[in-house]
């Protein structure tokens, strides 16, 4: 499954939106797939993942391709830190075997990803 | 580095599936099947035990994936020290579950012994109840989790991708730092990994 996103730097603003179209070739059709956008934390601590728009892949076949574009929210911001770093994904899952393939892309209102220095002393 | 970019973040240690000795990702989930081939002929009612960061978590996590991909309802509950209700929360879904899906207790040891006394002849009757603890009692010990050095280096090796030795000689450090944890050791070489220290 190829997922093709054209994250526009200018456009993955907070309010703006974010499109592209996901191409698949699988061994068998799908029952149902979902293209999603969602936010979710990776570091040292418990991850926490929230699902913000979800679009439903209409007529699923073996072998196709689907658009989306969905609008971004005002927040929150791609961020990184050393203990955490919060990502934006667009997510496809296919069913019946779930499936699962995504790709980063960055929402900020710099269009860069905010860094969080050490607090060291 | 980026915390996502950090090869020890939560997420790709969750990943991991418990290892039974130093052994390939393939190997141990050929030793899962032969574990849920001995857990079957107890009944699917028994304890997973082992020290502080032995992986009893792991292997209740990889224990539940697969046995719901073997076609069992599986239901879990995860009780810690902070878990305030883990007796009434088990009692209740052992009156609601039917008698052929497996409950799995991670932290069944915070039900408390009172709370556990009153739950186990429901237990002993319903069986399929798996249970994890850091000693042996509560159920039947079906499988002992013992942590190794040479585990904890096959682990970090995966998580890299970079068998080195300098690697290996940093986790047996760790290892002896942190009295054998394998969760503790992981979570260092995350702080590591983060100052460019590996």
């Amino acid at each position: 499954m190829i997922l093709n996103i054209t994250p526009d730097p200018e456009r993955c603003r907070p309010g703006g939106e974010i499109s592209g179209r996901v191409n698949w070739m699988l061994d068998k059709p799908m029952k149902s797939g979902e293209v999603r956008l969602v936010w979710s934390t990776r570091g040292k601590g418990s991850e926490d993942k929230e699902i913000v728009d979800r679009l439903e892949i209409v007529n699923p076949v073996q072998s196709g391709e689907f658009p989306f574009r969905f609008r971004l929210p005002s927040g929150p911001y791609s961020f990184s830190g050393k203990l955490i770093s919060l990502v934006w994904m667009i997510e496809v899952q296919i069913k019946p075997s779930k499936l699962t393939r995504d790709a980063e892309f960055v929402m900020s209102p710099t269009g860069k990803e905010i860094i969080i220095a050490d607090a060291g002393g | 580095m980026r915390a996502a970019d950090n090869p020890f973040s939560a997420g790709r240690i969750e990943a991991l599936n418990y290892r039974f000795g130093p052994q390939s990702a393939a190997e141990a989930a050929a030793s899962l099947e032969q574990l849920i081939a001995e857990i079957s002929r107890h009944e699917y009612c028994g304890a997973i035990v082992g020290p502080h960061g032995s992986g009893k978590s792991t292997l209740l996590a990889g224990l539940s994936a697969r046995l719901t991909e073997l076609g069992f309802q599986v239901c879990t509950l995860r009780f810690n020290s902070e878990s305030t209700a883990a007796y009434s929360t088990t009692a209740n879904f052992l009156g609601r579950l039917p008698p052929t899906a497996i409950l799995i207790i991670d932290g069944a040891e915070q039900i408390g012994r009172f709370g556990w006394a009153f739950l186990r002849r429901k237990i002993q009757r319903r069986k399929r109840v798996i249970v994890s603890a850091h000693a042996d009692g509560l159920l039947p010990t079906l499988f002992r989790c013992v942590p190794a050095p040479n585990v904890a280096a096959i682990l970090a090796d995966e998580l890299t991708g970079n068998a080195s030795k300098e690697l290996r000689q940093v986790v047996e450090r760790l290892y002896v730092q942190h009295d054998g944890n394998i969760r503790n050791v992981l979570w260092s070489l995350y702080d590591k990994a983060a100052d460019g220290d590996i």
